[in-house]
């Protein structure tokens, strides 16, 4: 497959970082759920680890531009956040799984990529090879013309993650993404993700640290809103020597994290 | 746009939309094909009265579609989007628009077809307008239900709309018929008369106000997300109901209009002339050889007529079975209507209806005396009876006074021939000028009176 490259697509990025927070506050209805973030990422796989209300869903639903930001700055991909109208271009460079995955159950795993491609404002005449390229990395092929209904809940994960990849996007946030994975088919993302990950910036938010451990660059770990901790995933095996729960050095890592946080916060 | 429409017209509830108004419209108007058969205009009338039906449920069709995205959770995905929101809801739009419109425009195709393809029948420009005004309602409505399902998205909401909205062209059916909100009431409560009457162009002017209405008040509420669309949409949309009650007017005038191409006539070929309305054409082949009959009979009386022609109303058709026996021939010309048997398409009774009263029973005078013509009807064609066909009730006369038509005739023919000859035309010439009591004439009764 061959295709027309525009000059859009092969200018160079005028950005540091695909997504740059600075004092970024973010609501969750009333509730203030990203307070005071500042966050660097660029290229790689980074995972955002942190208990539940910590406020992971909420910054990914800013990064995805879903919800604005109430206070400092975001800039994604070069383009502030607040700025709605410039924000359409930098909306097809984004790909987005949600953690409460919506879909149409009536179509299929092909409909719905190739939808998505279309409202990523693909060109049209890329759209059938992009569907099924996303389709086979998601290692959904034999089922792309199965109405999505009709598929298990691991399946759905790899369908949804099908349209967050159909347009290459530079910048990817997976939310949850392993869910109803067996593992095998987690082992498998792993691998798709690292890929993913060496052209463009991957934000994965998961409770499962081990995933992080296996396929992220880069650890993000959040608490009551707050960033606790950004480094490598060898930093949470080795601050698990120091204490912590957790059946893995890495799980134990992240509590010592957590647990020094909290402490340091009273 | 071509592939998510494509996926939306297979995947969406369009088709499914599609197919129930098409089930109802077509076991509607198939129940009754009796009233419409061969006529494209009054088919256009029984496809049109189901959009009281029809509009409610494209209506709660749409609020089906639009709750999707609230009912699916897809909305937040939707919303990571570059697609501008407005052509994120075309596909969706477009292919419930299509799907219904295709529908509703498939069964007046399809009426189209039976007219003209099957019994060679008038097809009238006019009645092509009407169900594609309809089909503009309907999208409307359409449109109009996703708006409102993308905003409110309770799983009641599409019966109760639907139920509601039925429930309020119920209600205002009970309106005085002059009160404008007795317009809102989509079903059509008086039929046309006349074969040749096609809807009026102020009730196709009312019911493009109403589609308009609801395309753009569907548009706004849908694609539009400021206080201005909002307003904007509920002003499309009192504005297209205002259309609708005050640029329709009431009764038969307000909903009918004479269609005069269909009213024209058309003459079968060959002498002497017989002619029907356009909309009865189809029929002259089986008509022209029995009003030929009917005129070699009437021959045999002095000044005979030498044309037959279907009576034609020079006004809309007022439910009165005597208006039709209220409009003068032209001179020479004997007139007929057409009494079509609903189970053969054929009217029955067409050389015995000719000859009664010697030519005479729709000659302008209102209703004459059926025993009398009927005596007359029978001497002329050489035949013990004649019978006329006045459906549903069947052939009234004949089943009421047989044995006094009998009696009657068989005296007339007791007379030598000469003044049976010369009763007949009495009675015929009796007749013409509007005389009421024409037995006597045939009895000898009234001789010297």
């Amino acid at each position: 497959m061959v295709r027309a490259i525009g000059a859009q697509e092969i200018a160079p990025t005028r950005h540091a970082w695909a997504i740059e927070a600075t004092a970024l506050k973010v609501k969750a209805g009333r509730h203030l759920a990203v307070d005071g973030l500042d966050l660097a990422l660029g290229t790689g796989v980074h995972g955002l680890l942190g208990p539940n209300g910590a406020g992971k869903s909420t910054l990914m639903r800013a990064l995805a531009t879903v919800v604005r930001p109430n206070g400092g700055t975001l800039r994604l991909l070069g383009t502030d956040a607040a700025r709605t109208r410039e924000l359409r271009r930098t909306r097809g460079r984004l790909g987005y799984l949600p953690q409460q995955f919506g879909y149409y159950p009536r179509f299929t795993v092909r409909d719905y990529v190739e939808y998505m491609a279309w409202l990523r404002e693909m060109p049209a005449s890329a759209v059938p090879a992009a569907a099924q390229r996303a389709i086979e990395r998601v290692r959904l092929a034999d089922r792309a013309d199965k109405r999505l209904k009709s598929l298990s809940g691991g399946m759905l994960r790899r369908a949804g993650i099908a349209q967050a990849i159909v347009n290459e996007p530079d910048l990817l946030l997976l939310d949850e993404p392993t869910v109803g994975l067996d593992p095998e088919q987690r082992v498998e993302f792993r691998e798709l993700i690292r890929e993913l990950g060496t052209e463009a910036c991957v934000l994965v938010s998961t409770h499962l640290v081990e995933d992080v451990v296996a396929a992220c660059s880069d650890v993000v770990l959040m608490d009551l809103g707050k960033l606790v901790h950004q480094g490598v995933p060898a930093d949470l095996v080795r601050l698990g020597e120091n204490g912590g729960v957790g059946d893995s050095p890495a799980e134990r890592g992240y509590s010592y994290l957590l647990a020094q946080h909290r402490g340091g916060a009273r | 746009m071509t592939r998510p429409l494509r996926i939306e017209l297979l995947r969406s509830n369009a088709k499914g939309l599609a197919l129930l108004l098409f089930l109802i419209t077509a076991l509607g108007v198939g129940a009754m094909y009796q009233f419409w058969w061969g006529q494209w205009l009054r088919f256009g009338y029984s496809q049109s009265t189901y959009m009281f039906v029809l509009m409610p449920l494209a209506l709660a069709g749409g609020v089906v579609l639009g709750r999707r995205d609230r009912r699916t959770r897809a909305r937040e995905l939707m919303d990571s989007t570059g697609r501008p929101r407005w052509q994120r809801s075309l596909p969706a739009m477009a292919a419930l628009g299509i799907g219904v419109a295709a529908t509703h425009l498939l069964v007046g195709a399809l009426g189209a077809v039976l007219t003209a393809g099957v019994v060679d029948g008038y097809l009238g420009a006019r009645g092509f307008v009407a169900p594609l005004v309809d089909a503009l309602v309907l999208v409307g409505a359409g449109w109009l239900g996703i708006a409102v399902g993308r905003r409110w998205g309770s799983p009641l909401l599409p019966p109760a709309l639907a139920a509601a909205t039925l429930v309020v062209q119920f209600a205002v059916q009970s309106m005085p018929a002059k009160s404008p909100l007795h317009h809102l009431d989509l079903m059509i409560n008086n039929p046309p008369d006349a074969a040749w009457e096609t809807v009026s162009t102020t009730a196709l002017l009312a019911r493009t106000a109403l589609a308009a209405g609801f395309i753009a008040a569907g548009l706004l509420f849908a694609v539009g997300t400021s206080w201005a669309s909002r307003t904007g949409a509920f002003g499309a949309l009192a504005a297209g109901l205002a259309g609708l009650m005050f640029i329709s007017a009431p009764g038969s005038a307000g909903q009918w209009q004479i269609d005069r191409a269909a009213q024209a006539l058309v003459c079968a070929d060959g002498t002497p002339q017989v002619c029907l309305t356009a909309v009865h054409a189809h029929m002259l082949k089986d008509v022209a050889p029995q009003a030929r009959r009917a005129l070699a009979a009437l021959a045999k009386l002095p000044n005979a007529p030498t044309r037959a022609v279907e009576v034609r109303l020079p006004h809309l058709g007022r439910n009165d079975s005597e208006q039709w026996q209220l409009v003068k021939p032209e001179p020479g010309t004997v007139q007929f209507t057409l009494e079509i048997d609903p189970d053969t398409g054929k009217d029955p009774d067409v050389t015995d209806s000719i000859v009664m009263g010697g030519g005479t029973y729709w000659s302008g005078c209102g209703a004459p005396d059926d025993i009398a013509m009927s005596v007359s009807g029978a001497w002329l064609l050489g035949t013990d009876m004649v019978r006329m066909y006045f459906p549903p009730f069947g052939y009234l006369v004949t089943d009421h006074h047989e044995q006094e038509i009998r009696d009657a005739l068989a005296a007339l023919r007791a007379l030598p021939e000469q003044e049976q000859l010369r009763r007949v035309t009495a009675l015929r010439d009796a007749a013409a000028r509007c005389e009421q009591e024409l037995m006597p004439i045939l009895t000898g009764e009234g001789e010297g009176r």
